[in-house]
């Protein structure tokens, strides 16, 4: 599908941002760097979903990836003082590493063209809102809307989804209560005893 | 797709001078939100500045001192020949210290707390620049944003002792940001959206502030507020009489007044989302009786009441600041996750079920995504949140410190006096 | 005693730091070096370097006339100089057998004991500050001020007063030193209630002083411990009523004492030090006799008698004593002062094992050193 206007600027901006910055913190000698980029690259994946109405996805990914994640991995990384790297970029390994992943690449654009079927070069059908046409959410009388998005993630997730909802919040405690169990020292069981 | 929200005032695309030349539609989007923009940002920046002088102030006006005094009528010239000095100081990097990195984090710093400042709804209809529907989760994520800048100044700081204290001070805003989020969920309970701006017209469609529904949760908010911007009684990991030197030590001149900007707006944010969720945002009971709904005066005045409510929540973090000491780090860390965290996990809860109980009681009427209440309703939940909620939540978390030592420290007895002294040795 | 053997090149060790906190540090009220060895962030050893204020006042006193020496004592202890001057004119008293007349001793007595306020002032408002109740620390230095004017209205100068002479005082009583240190006394109790207002109940004070640096009432007397850490754990001993000097018999106090030895205990025999150091101000006040405040057997040349002389008083911070070898001379044969800072100061690494490092701060404070007395 082709998109127009601003639309197409944005996704044109946050898709090669994301790409750039990830090739960029593959190639990073400075762990904190690569973090930084990483975290450029989660940032651009946001704004990738907010063009898609999808905005609670968005803001959770803001939250919880660099808010959560990405402040964790910086944290290892500065504690732990990890070294830069001094290795030379162009080894023999490269070329043949290169060859491979361009033929990858070739194979998994053709999968895609063919399950696509051609839709990559449709219009966006003449029916679908235009930006001059979108009500204002007038701030005079209330329009009490969570987004739909907000709803419908809170929906499924809490009703058709709730048990690996549930599974994946097990799995999260039983990984905390076991770091907790690991760092903790001899001397301190002997104090709990 | 909606990517503008339209806040313009009606008159203004009819402005004579330049509806002529510029498309209207242009006008209300694009012109109007520059507008807006520069206006906020002159305002905030100048209040964040006149904010310093008035923590002197008052600090000064606690300490039985007067202040500063010498620069302007009453010091008012202060901020201003501050910025100047800090303009004018060399501009400093440390010889090991990594320079990309740097430089970037106060710059990190201060743009998410001036990015939070768009959503935030300082008054009615215009008076927010841009109303989205996940006004409270866009705040809450642009402030772990913030985080990232107190870790890479410590660690661009190139010092071991700086870079633990950068790393117990984000750890401490990431521990009073999960508080935070779970002391808002109670309010969002009653408002049902996320927007800032319907929160405030929520409040004022129920003719309340959330505050009366929940006591508890603006209180965890507040106290979670005062440890998030890292301000005393919390202020241990950048305190000067401790041996861990903070985050910015190695920051001069323009960079560090950078940081200095972050906290205060950090500052600002806590108390106007407070103020948004809680305290009722721009709506006083009166308001919609002295001026005419959606005129410019209203706006105008709603702007005046938000500003208030935000200035005396910012006097409260200025009061606390010099009335207390500091707590120690480990206890600062421990009312985080045995005080605050239970408690506000105990306030959805208690506040989920009564909400279910005046549905099932006819009390309350949940229609088109939002609540409506009858008298009942108001008394039931305002009652049970004082006379039910409050109570079990301390018994709750009474029972969870139980054996904690500062749960069970002792009261102050009179001292023993003169019992025998012995005359040989 | 100490297992710190090498600062300079410790043994990489994966569990445990070394940190050195000092000597140029905000609250380690003077130059004092502790380096402390940390096992994440408990305290597991500590190690106190002193000298860095060492001027060499004991020798120096072997080389000067009795009277020259006096002001010496002043920058001992330049908190409580008027304390220490009053131990050391003491004991060169004691070794002339001198009698000194009672409105001295009066006066002497009033101006000791508004030196003791404004020397737990002073620690009230460092520790307070080293704790984080930063308005604590500007509130009690405006009381501090008063009692300085009172100092530089009758010695002309507000610290290092050298304020006694041997046989009595230089200086009698100025017009209006009676009302001036009345109205202070007048004044003061509500300034006490301020200060216990803002931290006797606060639970962030309580939290970072009850239960911080115990030490038991044996280990106290063990180190040798005086004044209010001794008081603290709960001994009751004060010189002033065991071998009373001055006319401290005659006048009535109480001895405030704890019971478990903690940074809060220690607080509040301080706090209520204060209020019976008013009360001793008052009375005195009241008995005030009229006559002579020197006394008329004071000699020019001052020649003790050979032999060792020991003196000690209750200074603010513990029991301040003087041993004094004269050997018929002009000048001391050995002057050497019992500090009692620096006796205090080899209780802080019991009391800080197994505490956190902000702690640290809290004990130092709490044990009220001044580095000027510990280095002499």
């Amino acid at each position: 599908m082709r998109l127009v206007g601003l639309e197409a600027v944005l996704f044109y901006l946050f898709a090669v941002v994301a790409v750039l910055f990830a090739v960029f913190m593959i190639t990073a000698r400075n762990a904190v760097h690569s973090a930084l980029l990483l975290i450029s690259t989660l940032v651009a994946t946001a704004g990738l979903y907010l063009l898609v109405n999808a905005e609670f996805v968005a803001g959770v990914q803001i939250l919880i990836y660099v808010g959560g994640v990405l402040v964790l991995f910086i944290f290892v990384i500065m504690l732990v003082n990890v070294k830069e790297e001094d290795t030379n970029m162009f080894t023999r390994q490269l070329i043949v590493g290169g060859a491979l992943s361009f033929f990858l690449a070739l194979g998994v654009i053709a999968i895609l063209l063919q399950t696509q079927k051609g839709n990559f070069f449709t219009l966006v059908s003449p029916s679908a809102p235009k930006i001059e046409q979108v009500q204002s959410s007038s701030n005079i009388s209330p329009s009490h809307n969570i987004s739909q998005n907000t709803i419908k993630v809170g929906q499924e997730l809490y009703t058709k989804t709730v048990l690996p909802f549930e599974i994946a919040s097990l799995i999260l405690l039983v990984a905390i209560v076991g770091a907790v169990h690991l760092a903790r020292e001899r001397k301190q069981e002997k104090i709990y005893d | 797709m909606y990517l503008f929200f339209l806040t313009a005032p009606t008159w203004f695309s009819k402005l004579p001078i330049l509806s002529d030349r510029i498309d209207p539609m242009v006008m209300d989007y694009v012109v109007w939100p520059l507008v807006q923009i520069g206006a906020l940002l002159f305002v905030v920046l100048t209040l964040i500045a006149y904010l310093t002088l008035a923590e002197r102030k008052i600090s000064a006006w606690i300490q039985v001192r007067i202040g500063p005094n010498r620069v302007g009528p009453e010091g008012l010239l202060q901020p201003l020949a501050d910025g100047i000095k800090l303009l004018l100081k060399e501009d400093l990097i440390p010889l090991k210290a990594d320079k990309e990195i740097f430089v970037i984090s106060p710059i990190i710093a201060m743009v998410a707390a001036l990015v939070a400042l768009a959503v935030i709804p300082w008054g009615a209809a215009w008076g927010t620049i841009s109303n989205i529907d996940i006004g409270l989760l866009f705040i809450l994520a642009v402030s772990s944003f913030g985080v990232l800048g107190i870790i890479l100044g410590g660690w661009a700081s190139n010092s071991k002792y700086s870079l633990l204290g950068a790393l117990r001070s984000a750890a401490q805003m990431v521990s009073y940001e999960v508080a935070m989020g779970l002391a808002l969920i109670g309010a969002l309970m009653f408002t049902k959206t996320l927007a800032l701006q319907d929160m405030v017209i929520s409040q004022e469609r129920l003719q309340i502030w959330n505050i009366l529904f929940q006591p508890v949760g603006f209180l965890i908010y507040l106290i979670s507020g005062v440890a998030e911007t890292n301000r005393a009684p919390f202020d241990l990991p950048e305190a000067e009489s401790e041996l861990v030197a903070g985050y910015h030590t190695e920051y001069s001149g323009f960079r560090f007044s950078l940081f200095f900007i972050a906290e205060y707006a950090n500052m600002l944010i806590v108390s106007a989302i407070a103020v948004t969720v809680f305290l009722g945002g721009w709506y006083l009971p009166g308001l919609s009786y002295l001026f005419a709904p959606g005129s410019t005066l209203f706006v105008l005045a709603s702007i005046g009441v938000f500003g208030l409510k935000t200035l005396a929540l910012l006097y409260l973090f200025f009061w606390l600041r010099w009335s207390l000491p500091r707590y120690r780090y480990d206890q600062l860390m421990e009312l985080s996750w045995k005080w605050m965290i239970p408690a506000a996990l105990a306030n959805i809860v208690l506040t989920a079920s009564f909400l279910v109980l005046g549905q099932e009681l006819g009390l309350i009427v949940s229609q088109n995504n939002s609540l409506k209440f009858s008298i009942g309703g108001y008394v039931f939940l305002i009652s049970t949140a004082f006379i039910i909620t409050v109570p079990l939540i301390w018994i709750i978390l009474g029972q969870i410190n139980q054996r904690s030592r500062d749960f069970n420290l002792r009261e102050v007895q009179p001292l023993p006096m003169n019992r025998k002294v012995n005359k040989n040795n | 005693m100490t297992e710190i053997t090498d600062i300079t090149h410790p043994e990489i060790d994966t569990n445990e730091m070394i940190l050195s906190m000092g000597p140029q540090h905000p609250s380690t009220h003077g130059v004092l070096r502790v380096v402390l060895k940390l096992d994440g962030e408990t305290v597991v050893d500590l190690d106190c370097e002193i000298g860095y204020l060492h001027r060499g006042v004991e020798k120096i006193c072997e080389h000067r006339n009795y009277q020259m020496i006096a002001p010496y004592f002043d920058r001992t202890d330049y908190i409580a100089a008027v304390s220490n001057g009053l131990c050391y004119v003491e004991t060169v008293e004691k070794s002339l057998a001198l009698e000194i007349p009672l409105r001295a001793q009066y006066l002497r007595v009033i101006l000791t004991e508004l030196n003791r306020l404004s020397s737990h002032l002073l620690w009230l408002a460092t520790h307070a500050l080293d704790i984080g109740a930063v308005t604590v620390f500007l509130w009690a230095f405006r009381e501090r001020e008063e009692i300085l004017k009172i100092f530089e209205n009758f010695f002309g100068a507000r610290l290092t007063c050298h304020a006694f002479r041997i046989g009595g005082m230089t200086y009698d009583a100025y017009d209006g030193f009676q009302s001036q240190v009345k109205e202070f006394c007048d004044r003061f109790p509500k300034c006490l209630e301020d200060y216990e207002i803002m931290l006797n109940t606060n639970r962030i004070w309580l939290s970072r002083t009850v239960g911080i640096g115990i030490i038991s009432a044996d280990a106290a007397i063990d180190i040798g411990l005086t004044g209010p850490p001794l008081r603290g754990s709960g001994i009751e001993w004060d010189i002033r009523k065991a071998h009373p000097y001055e006319c401290y018999a005659d006048l009535e106090f109480d001895i405030p004492y704890g019971e478990n030895g903690d940074t809060y205990d220690r607080y509040l025999v301080r706090m209520e030090e204060m209020r019976q150091s008013r009360r001793i101000i008052l009375q005195a006040l009241e008995k005030l006799p009229d006559g002579p405040i020197m006394a008329p057997k004071a000699p020019k040349v001052v020649k003790p008698p050979i032999g060792e002389y020991y003196h000690s008083i209750e200074s603010p911070k513990g029991e301040l004593g003087i041993y004094l070898v004269s050997d018929g001379s002009t000048q001391p044969s050995r002057l050497r002062i019992r500090p009692p800072s620096f006796i205090n100061l080899q209780a802080l690494r019991q009391m800080s094992i197994g505490h956190l490092v902000a702690d640290v701060v809290a004990i130092i404070g709490t044990l009220d050193i001044v580095l000027g007395e510990i280095d002499r």
